[in-house]
């Protein structure tokens, strides 16, 4: 199993903060084999370390930090990593992938994967070098936005270190806190921060000293190159390095599904067009080794803002105005929330008032959209839990109180928000995405962006090995959809390469399986195969399922917030278009089947124990 | 003689740079250790590159008291016998470019070879803004003289 | 013996001064009959890392500055062994040792320093050891073993070296300094701070603001030998290493009638007061253009710097002046520091100082700037950009609007740094205007089909 793997490292250090020890050792190889890293590596982990209904706000809850396979090893865009855990705002599975620096140099530090547990008794932060971890005191930090801890952390370890860490939001336990890397990177969805301010660690920052051996140094390079100018030649790529994500929202715009004033309208203004943005910015940067550069620093405060930016702080809560939005953006990076998250909740309560469901007696003041000085107050206030910040900061766990039980009107699934500014009304393997994946509505998991295309039916053939629907608004195929793009993200996010430059997120070309089975070959002289990486998603997919089900997840939690099912869209190209129930459920079914899981959603026990056999072969290894 | 210029105003801060360079001498992908380095500080919202500028009469050669380093006449690149450097970090107090890279992981200088047994450098081929070239070049002016 | 060895250049010393002026002679005149006068009876090595082989690390020869080829390939003749007795300046003349008698056209004394010691009672009745040559590393090497201790007077540069090299060898060391800190020359007092937290983390017993008194060898004592502090305390020990700095070796030049001050007194082209007779190195003072008067700096830049001076005007050639600034570059264990200018000053009358502290590191950075000019510097455990100060030093560059950004890396600092060296940087070649125009950015996507216009793979 080893010869598999080659000279892939995958060191692990497990911090007990209740007790304060630290201990090393290596992932058996024939996990590796079986999951590879990042998402993979730690999904795998987190079924196995932590038991059912865990609050994921308590000690036992476990945090697990890991690097994709790929990820430091200089090839394109391979920066990133995924911090799992239970999501305190969804309870079920909660899994983040970012970018950035940290990644890297989590790598170069000797570690690959960090499994926190426990709970220190003051504040903390992880020191990660020369292949050690040491738990220092962090009070002096604690209070600190996510900017001052950061650069508290470069002051104190040293201008090339590293590190990931909490603001204030995070230290309050607000459930949609995230954690932070850099001006703008975020492990943004699950509320993350809010489990690292659990267990009292504000920041985790990486030194280095160690590295990360290549097997075919001089391979890997000119591969890289191979790619890299591949990728460059790329018009997606090119469009992305110039305006960066932006660009989506006149697309969502154009057709009439940009959620707008919490989804009851679905087009909003040009002001927030990326080329309007553009103007905004002084220059474009970088995650590590990134080819893409869609970052923008802009002029006004920060870096961003992204498309789920402009629109869920933008069109979501009903502000055009370009500086507030870039504005907004900053704020809720430096106190450490998500902006999907912090969108959602807000544009849900200001609907609630309006309704007249919500008054001032709970809100203390009136909520207006397009008030930027009044999102500015709110989102002070559950950064710090102060007020009616304190309902807000339960995220959807505030149904109750905010007179909306069954959640009607919040755009959710399985308690988590919906991060894309797209709304799935219109194109159905969109709403069946968010609808399935495994942690909540989100549309990283399988968002078959290629669907807004109108890519020939030869090349469709190509991609999804059989004939499939190319009319984005029937339901037919669009499992197949679904499963296919499911399955190569999996893949992505477990060797750490960004979606930006692979197959199916934003190109049909760019890179596909046969690329990362080339790049492991060349890194580490491991072995996988097409096949091999198509079985490593399977099980992953399957994995995070399996979770879900232990955590109680069933068909009816499968679902879309009301308002898809009820109300067509109000404009543009997508005017009239909503879900049907029927053919929702009928597509959900087909899904089932091709997943091999039952009718209900819930994937098979022996499958499961196969997904689980692989511990016991590591350990008599 | 060929030598390796930056531009840090078309620097996105990726340090695929590093990493290449590192890969290329010491088989580690590791930004640390590549002869170029992108000092970036996200917050205060710079990047650029340092590497060798190739003085034609070389500080850190001047200052190297364990005559670890020495300047290659034929193509002007500062040459470090790694098993004669100590690390005592003199040649770094009198480069004025920032540009040698003192490791103390490896106690050791780390300066740019040019990449002079490759077509082309790696650190130029590695990056995607075309912010590092290598180009035929007149000799930089000595600091002292 | 044969008669006189004509030369048309001789150079006294094969420390680096007198090797770099060597070095210098020959990039002007190929051929000139030029001769080295190694006093020592080894190959001309580097002084600072006789600790090294004191510790083993390297091999004398691993420490030798230059080889016999370098000099035969050069055409430069080096006697070896065979010190100057006498430098006759009226005739052009030296007398070694051997008798042999040297005609020079051109001289350089470029003879270095030395140990300096300090009168304290009982002083001959102690085994007292110095580090500085080879010789003094090979008497030293037998009482390095595990379990003896050492008594280190003096925490300056010497005093750190040896300490270090004797904690290397498992030798217990206490360590005193007159100074109310350690590295008093050369730090100020918070960095001072760092470097004693580590030399004391490192098991040294570091006793600053202590002089010792009286030493005295003591019968039936847990030690042989004793010293009296000024504190009143009694430190015991097997054997003493004399570490209170350096001074020039001034014998020749006070026979020839040379001026001098606490060092030889040099022009800016290192021409002595006798014509034809230069001087450069840790034998000279040079004026201390950041505190006015003279000043004696033993380092090695400035002997290279000052030795290539020499040389190249000894040449005929017309260098520029060279005005040293005070260097260090030194580690304390695996504490790296670097210092130059003033930094020993914890203030200066008309200088501002600029402070980046981070004791949990620790790190720390400081920059001492006058009228707008930086005047000295401190970098402990974070020396990676301080040759960029070095430079910004030693041309004088006005940093007056930008030291607070430079001491915290801000990026105005950035900025500044980039506009001094762009051309440096980016040569005179093309470039992209703008990261914007590296990808045109075609507006393509109203129509929703970005697809077609991805390459073939």
């Amino acid at each position: 199993m080893q010869d598999a793997i080659g000279n892939m490292r995958s060191r692990l250090a497990e911090i007990d903060l209740t007790a304060g020890t630290v201990h090393y050792e290596d992932t058996p190889p024939a996990v590796v084999r079986e999951f590879l890293g990042g998402r993979g590596l730690n999904v795998a982990y987190l079924h196995r370390l932590l038991p059912a209904g865990v609050d994921a706000l308590s000690p036992e809850n476990v945090l697990i930090i890991g690097a994709g396979a790929l990820t430091g090893t200089g090839c394109p865009n391979s920066s990133r990593f995924n911090i799992t855990t239970k999501s305190p705002e969804s309870n079920i599975l909660g899994d983040a992938n970012c970018g950035g620096f940290f990644g890297p140099k989590l790598r170069y530090s000797g570690i690959d994967r960090l499994i926190i547990r426990g709970r220190a008794r003051q504040p903390v932060l992880l020191r990660l070098g020369d292949g050690r971890v040491e738990i220092l005191d962090a009070r002096a930090y604690w209070g600190l936005d996510v900017n001052d801890t950061q650069a508290a952390m470069r002051r104190d370890f040293g201008p090339t270190c590293e590190s990931i860490c909490i603001g204030p939001a995070g230290e309050v336990l607000v459930r949609f806190a995230c954690v932070m890397t850099g001006v703008k990177n975020a492990a943004a969805r699950g509320g993350m921060g809010a489990v690292m301010g659990s267990k009292r660690v504000k920041a985790i920052v990486a030194t280095g000293g160690v590295g990360l051996e290549i097997a075919d140094p001089d391979g890997l390079l000119a591969l890289n190159e191979q790619i890299k100018d591949y990728l460059l030649d790329s018009s997606i790529v090119k469009v992305l390095g110039r305006v960066g994500t932006p660009l989506l929202y006149e697309v969502s715009n154009h057709l009439g599904t940009i959620r707008t004033r919490n989804s009851q309208d679905s087009s909003f203004v040009s002001t927030l067009d990326a080329e309007v943005i553009h103007e905004h910015v002084t220059k474009m940067i970088s995650c590590h080794s990134c080819v893409v550069h869609c970052r923008h620093r802009n002029i006004h405060q920060g870096e961003g803002p992204e498309y789920t930016t402009i629109g869920l702080l933008g069109a979501n809560l009903g502000i055009g105005d370009t500086e507030e939005v870039i504005r907004l953006n900053d704020l809720v990076n430096r106190l450490g929330l998500d902006v999907s998250s912090t969108g959602g909740i807000l544009s849900w309560a200001m609907e609630l008032y309006q309704r007249g469901i919500i008054d001032a007696s709970l809100t203390g003041e009136p909520l207006q959209f397009g008030d930027y000085e009044l999102v500015v107050r709110l989102i002070h206030s559950v950064a710090r839990r102060e007020g009616f910040g304190d309902v807000l900061a339960e995220s959807s766990h505030a149904a109750a109180r905010l007179n909306d039980p069954e959640r009607k009107y919040l755009i959710a699934i399985k308690g988590l928000p919906q991060s894309d500014p797209h709304d799935c009304r219109y194109i159905k393997a969109f709403a069946l995405g968010i609808a399935t994946a495994s942690r909540g509505a989100d549309h990283l998991r399988s968002r078959p962006t290629l669907e807004v295309f109108n890519l020939p039916k030869d090349l469709l053939r190509e991609i999804y090995g059989t004939d499939i629907d190319d009319d984005p608004t029937s339901y037919n195929t669009k499992e197949i959809v679904v499963a296919t793009h499911e399955s190569i993200y999996a893949v992505i996010d477990s060797v750490g390469i960004c979606k930006f430059i692979c197959h199916g997120f934003n190109s049909p070309k760019l890179l596909k399986y046969e690329h990362f089975s080339q790049l492991l070959e060349r890194a580490f002289r491991a072995s996988f195969s097409v096949a091999d990486l198509q079985a490593v998603a399977h099980r992953i997919i399957d994995l995070e399922r399996a979770f879900l089900n232990r955590e109680g997840i069933r068909r009816p939690d499968d679902t879309l917030p009301w308002r898809y099912f009820e109300e067509p869209l109000p404009n543009g190209v997508a005017k009239g278009h909503r879900i049907d129930r029927a053919k929702f459920q009928e597509m959900l079914s087909r899904y089932y089947r091709l997943r091999r899981w039952d009718a209900d959603g819930v994937v098979p026990q022996e499958r499961v124990r196969e997904l689980l056999a692989a511990w016991d072969d590591g350990s008599g290894a | 003689m060929r030598k390796v210029y930056t531009n840090p105003a078309l620097c996105s801060g990726c340090r695929a740079c590093s990493v290449a360079c590192a890969l290329v001498h010491f088989g580690i992908a590791d930004d640390a250790l590549g002869a170029i380095q992108v000092v970036r500080d996200p917050l205060q919202r710079y990047e650029y590159q340092t590497v060798c500028r190739m003085c034609e009469d070389p500080e850190c050669v001047a200052a190297c008291m364990a005559a670890a380093l020495a300047r290659d006449p034929e193509t002007g690149r500062i040459i470090v016998d790694r098993d004669r450097c100590i690390g005592c970090w003199m040649c770094v107090m009198v480069c004025p470019y920032g540009a040698v890279v003192a490791s103390e992981r490896l106690g050791k200088a780390i300066i740019c070879d040019q990449c002079f047994e490759r077509e082309q450098a790696a650190c130029v081929a590695a990056c995607s803004t075309g912010a590092i070239q290598m180009a035929e070049a007149e000799d930089t002016a000595g600091i002292a003289e | 013996m044969a008669g006189p060895i004509k030369t048309r250049y001789t150079i006294v010393g094969a420390g680096i001064a007198g090797i770099a002026a060597a070095e210098a002679i020959r990039e002007l005149d190929r051929s000139g009959p030029l001769l080295v006068v190694n006093g020592e009876g080894v190959a001309p090595y580097c002084r600072p890392l006789t600790v090294e082989v004191l510790t083993d690390e390297k091999t004398p020869e691993e420490i030798c500055l230059r080889e016999a080829q370098w000099f035969s390939e050069r055409k430069i003749t080096i006697v070896t062994g065979d010190p100057v007795a006498e430098l006759r300046a009226p005739t052009k003349q030296l007398l070694l040792a051997t008798g042999q008698v040297v005609a020079w056209e051109k001289l350089l004394v470029a003879v270095g320093s030395q140990p300096a010691g300090v009168r304290i009672a009982g002083l001959e009745q102690v085994p007292c050891f110095t580090l500085f040559t080879q010789a003094d590393a090979a008497r030293l090497k037998p009482l390095c073993k595990p379990g003896a201790q050492a008594l280190v007077v003096g925490i300056g540069l010497i005093g750190l070296q040896a300490l270090t090299a004797l904690r290397r060898r498992g030798v217990s060391v206490v360590a005193v300094e007159v100074a109310p800190k350690v590295l008093p020359m050369i730090l100020d007092a918070e960095a001072a701070g760092y470097a004693q937290r580590r030399l004391e983390q490192h098991g040294i017993d570091v006793r600053v603001g202590t002089s010792v008194q009286e030493l005295r060898p003591v019968a039936g004592g847990r030690r042989p030998y004793q010293a009296l502090t000024s504190t009143g305390e009694v430190l015991d020990f097997d054997f003493l290493v004399m570490a209170v700095g350096m001074q020039p070796n001034l014998i020749l030049a006070d026979r020839a009638g040379i001026a001098r001050g606490r060092g030889i007194r040099v022009s800016p082209t290192m021409q002595t007061s006798i014509p034809d007779i230069y001087a450069a190195g840790d034998v000279t003072e040079y004026p201390d253009w950041i505190e006015g008067g003279e000043e004696v700096h033993a380092h090695w830049v400035n002997a290279y710097r000052q030795g290539r001076i020499a040389g190249r005007h000894m040449a005929g050639g017309d260098p520029p002046p060279c005005e040293p600034v005070f260097l260090n570059s030194l580690r304390v264990f695996d504490l790296p520091i670097i210092t130059m200018g003033a930094s020993r000053r914890d203030a200066l009358e008309g200088a501002e100082a600029f402070v980046a502290a981070a004791p949990a590191r620790p790190a720390y950075r400081r920059l001492l700037v006058r009228d707008g000019r930086l005047i000295g510097a401190t970098f402990v455990n974070d020396v990676g950009e301080a040759g960029v100060f070095q430079y910004l030093m030693q041309n004088r560059i006005n940093i007056g609007e930008v030291a607070e950004e430079l001491v915290n890396r801000g990026r105005k600092a950035f900025e500044f740094l980039d506009e001094l060296h762009r051309q440096v940087v980016r040569g005179d070649l093309e470039w992209a205007p703008s990261m914007d125009l590296i990808s045109e950015y075609r507006k393509n996507h109203r129509h929703t089909r970005w697809g077609h216009n991805e390459p073939e793979k």
